[in-house]
């Protein structure tokens, strides 16, 4: 067993190594003469390190290639106490990368290495296989926001990915932010939207080779393709290239080119080009993806034009005195539509079934619930809901933020959840009730007893915190938040109180960026931290 | 007693134009005449002309039937003294009184200088080009004297006058009549003042129009206002690279003509054009190997680069520069290069 695995580690060695040889040298992809080698470092004063941020090598085809430094960053940017961010770039040649690849390998189980510019901290590199990056088309791509310039036809990758982000330990979010965005100001690398890349090294080989260009004819039934090869393949067979249409998880449209010559325009029928065009060209010999797209046509354009006179009657706004309060610039607007393809009439039944059957997806998966749309009570349903939704903190912990919560409301949801010691934050208010002398303390005094007596607490962990008078900020959000370790937190917004789910109509709904009202919960949190904001906390 | 009869010199000192609204009128109507007290309170030009032209996009203005011939007469009698009462109007009174005027008598006021009054001068001009289809030799060159004359005595009515002015056909055909006779400074007021970036459509007329130029003029524009315009164009085209704002194709201004001949006098000899033309193609490759988050912003850095490339080898070509077999080679190997890229044709004419 032990010798199986040391032959398949060397194999992989071998195939790992074999990708990066391929690739640099595969001429379907790109006649590649040299590499710009762009470093991101996080330096530490106080330590004298130098903290890997991200690093993508690009291989090129340039007419100067000459190995050279090129100018950034001229001076470090601080980005938090005794940090800075460091930007470097060289050219290099082909040879020289082939080395700079051998040294990450060798590296992976090591804390520090010097891939040219000096030693960087690392973090333990894991190496990824090479994956293909089609550029954006109808769809995005969402590593292309840290590779150089893959708009054409996409991409190979080789990656080291730091599986232990040290940089990150350094930095807080603010300072990660900053640096971030000090980088994305000198070299368009957005870490921030793609920060799972901070600390990675990326080989990039583009696909430079082709060209193509496709449209549809006016039946939408027939795609033609014009693809051009570089000169220097001339005489090269296997390539090929695929097109598919899909919709409905059907495939509507399917077929396949051979690109024979250097210039080659062919028309396929498909049967329906209206749809997402999935469009791959491979190089059959080398095994290597030369270009990938995914893309719609534009069938009609609709656009609002507006107009107003040079001076066009405002709406008045009227204060409580009568007096104008403000004006409000009027215009009047047009739909102008350019709808040069007539709608497929099977569309609109099609695309009202999908709709259906999104929402009921949605309902089954209590992202979108709706309650009182008849005018009845729907309390029965929306408490159970809201308990399912609770239950599904289970390994996690859940916050919610209501103003009007009692201890009432959670000994009718919070307490038929069934995990044991399942943490609940939850946050109140008392802004709106008239608290003076010691009203407040009387208030609290009464939940504590029916906390104490509503039951008898097995299993529950729970802290209740009531923001009022000078605590914290008021607030008239209702939000229930499973918070999870190394996942996105779920939130959904209640539209109501718990108090009064189901029994008239609203709606409850997944949102769609939970961490910034996470955050948000967090921070109220924090300033409620004070023995007069304590309402209960269990004793588990 | 006998009615003494007031001579036509004292009705119209007499006169008042009074400016007002009905009370039903629409809310715009009554706008304009705010825009026009306000403009009278600050003494602002231009709200007052929003006013004014607002009446001539309207309904214009309805005087009494009497009052051409009382301006006719006063003219005949004394065409100074005419226009000296008329200058001590409030500005409004003097468009809607000039625009009663005849051309020959716009002619005058102009030729008067507007009785040393530049607001009253610029809107004479003003009146007078509306009458443009019918100019002949005479009203035309009573014309350029007064914006020669409007150029030197107020720079704030003269770079009004280039704004307003300079999508208008008339005045961009009347271009190069104008420009050699303007002074220094005035020139070097339009140099700055005009839309650089004019669209390509209106590059036939002042083509056409600075073209009856004679050399000596030509000379003396571009050794006033050469530098000033090469330094805006490069300006223009560098602002656009920055900002990467999408464009497609080669950029063109109306004032082509007046640009390339501003540079290419920039351009003393083959080996100056050949160093610039080098310099080029590096800030092209400069470009081709940059950082970008789109396709499309690579593309308009190429088009500016193609542009200024493609600028300085029609120079070459029109003043005779050989290129050298260094020179030859980085072309044709920056076109070769250009062909993996989706720009466009352009690169076909290295």
């Amino acid at each position: 067993m032990a010798n199986s695995c040391a032959i398949f580690e060397k194999k992989g060695n071998l195939v790992m190594q074999r990708d990066f040889e391929n690739l640099a040298r595969n001429t379907s992809l790109g006649f590649y003469n040299c590499c710009e080698a762009t470093t991101a470092f996080i330096w530490h004063k106080k330590e004298n390190k130098a903290y890997h941020f991200f690093t993508l090598f690009s291989m090129e085809e340039r007419v100067r290639c000459e190995s050279r430094k090129v100018d950034i960053l001229p001076k470090l940017v601080a980005v938090g106490d005794e940090l800075s961010l460091g930007i470097v770039r060289r050219i290099m040649p082909v040879e020289e990368v082939n080395e700079v690849y051998r040294k990450l390998k060798a590296s992976v189980d090591t804390s520090v290495v010097d891939i040219g510019d000096g030693s960087l901290e690392i973090g333990r590199l894991e190496e990824i296989p090479a994956v293909f990056v089609p550029q954006d088309g109808t769809i995005q791509v969402p590593l292309n926001k840290v590779l150089k310039n893959n708009f054409t036809n996409g991409s190979y990758l080789l990656e080291f990915f730091d599986t232990q982000k040290r940089v990150n330990s350094l930095l807080g979010q603010k300072e990660q932010r900053k640096a971030c965005e000090v980088l994305y100001r000198y070299v368009p690398i957005d870490l921030f939207t793609i920060a799972d890349r901070i600390g990675n090294f990326i080989f990039q080989f583009p696909s430079l080779n082709i060209h193509i260009d496709y449209r549809t004819d006016e039946l939408e039934q027939e795609i033609t393709y014009h693809v051009m090869l570089d000169e220097r393949l001339k005489g090269r067979r296997g390539i090929e290239l695929q097109a598919e249409f899909c919709d409905d998880n059907t495939v509507l449209g399917f077929g396949i080119v051979e690109l024979d010559d250097l210039e080659v325009e062919k028309t396929l029928y498909v049967g329906d080009a209206s749809k997402m065009c999935k469009t791959t060209i491979i190089d059959r010999e080398s095994g290597v993806i030369l270009g990938r797209q995914e893309a719609t046509f534009i069938r009609s354009i609709v656009f609002r034009a507006h107009m107003s006179a040079q001076f066009s009657k405002p709406r008045i706004l009227y204060g409580k005195d009568g007096l104008v309060k403000d004006t409000v610039g009027v215009v009047s607007g047009q739909t102008i539509k350019n709808n040069y393809k007539e709608e497929q009439r099977r569309s609109e039944w099609i695309e009202n079934r999908k709709y259906k059957l999104r929402m009921e997806e949605l309902e089954n998966r209590k992202e979108f619930l709706r309650y009182g749309a008849n005018g009845t009570s729907d309390r029965n349903k929306a408490i159970a809901d809201i308990r399912e939704l609770m239950g599904r903190g289970d390994g996690n912990k859940v916050y919610l933020w209501d103003p009007y919560l009692t201890a009432r409301d959670l000994l009718d949801t919070w307490y038929y959840t069934k995990t044991y010691g399942m943490e609940l934050k939850a946050i109140t208010s008392r802004a709106d009730a008239e608290m003076e002398g010691d009203a407040m303390e009387k208030w609290i005094a009464s939940q504590r007893e029916q906390f104490e007596t509503g039951s008898d607490n097995y299993g529950i962990n729970l802290e209740l915190r009531c923001q009022w008078k000078g605590y914290g900020f008021g607030f008239h959000d209702r939000f229930l938040m499973i918070v999870k370790e190394n996942e996105p937190a779920e939130v959904w917004s209640l539209g109501t109180s718990i108090n009064s789910v189901g029994e008239k109509h609203h709606i409850i709904q997944k949102v769609s960026h939970p961490q910034m009202i996470v955050d948000a919960f967090e921070e109220l949190w924090e300033m409620l931290d004070a023995e007069e904001c304590l309402v209960w906390k269990s004793r588990n | 007693m006998e009615k003494q009869e007031l001579t036509v010199f004292q009705k119209l000192s007499a006169m008042k134009i009074s400016t007002g609204v009905g009370e039903n009128a629409p809310y715009s109507d009554h706008e304009f005449v705010r825009i026009l007290q306000e403009g009278e309170k600050e003494n602002d030009l231009d709200k007052i002309y929003t006013f004014v032209e607002a009446c001539e996009r309207g309904c214009g203005y309805r005087s009494a039937y009497e009052m051409l011939p009382m301006l006719k007469e006063a003219y005949e009698q004394s065409p100074e003294r005419l226009f000296q009462i008329i200058a001590g109007k409030r500005h409004v009174e003097i468009c809607i009184l000039l625009s009663l005027c005849e051309m020959d008598m716009l002619c005058g006021a102009i030729e008067l200088g507007g009785v040393k009054n530049a607001e009253m001068l610029y809107e004479a001009l003003r009146q007078l080009s509306k009458y443009c289809a019918d100019w002949t030799q005479k009203e035309e060159k009573a014309f350029i004297s007064g914006i020669v004359l409007l150029s030197e005595e107020s720079e704030y009515l003269w770079i009004r006058w280039i704004k307003k002015e300079e999508y208008k056909k008339y005045w961009r055909k009347i271009l190069g009549k104008v420009l050699p006779r303007l002074c220094t400074q005035a020139m070097l007021i339009f140099a700055n003042t005009i839309r650089i970036d004019m669209d390509m459509q209106y590059h036939q007329d002042i083509f056409e129009s600075l073209s009856v130029m004679s050399e000596e003029e030509e000379e003396y524009v571009l050794s006033v206002i050469g530098d000033t315009i090469t330094a805006r164009w490069k300006n223009y085209l560098e602002g656009i690279r920055q900002s990467k704002k999408y464009h497609k194709g080669l950029f063109f201004s109306a004032y082509g003509a007046l640009i390339y001949n501003a540079m290419a006098q920039n351009v003393e000899n083959d080996q100056m054009w050949i160093t610039e033309v080098n310099q080029c193609i590096d800030r092209m490759y400069d470009g081709l190997e940059d950082w970008y988050t789109s396709k499309l912003q690579r593309a308009t850095v190429y088009y500016v680069d193609m542009t200024e490339l493609y600028t300085l080898l029609h120079i070459g070509e029109a003043l005779g520069f050989a290129r050298d077999a260094d020179l030859d080679n980085r072309l044709a190997q920056l076109k070769k290069c250009l062909q993996r890229y989706d720009f466009g044709e352009e690169c076909q004419m290295l």
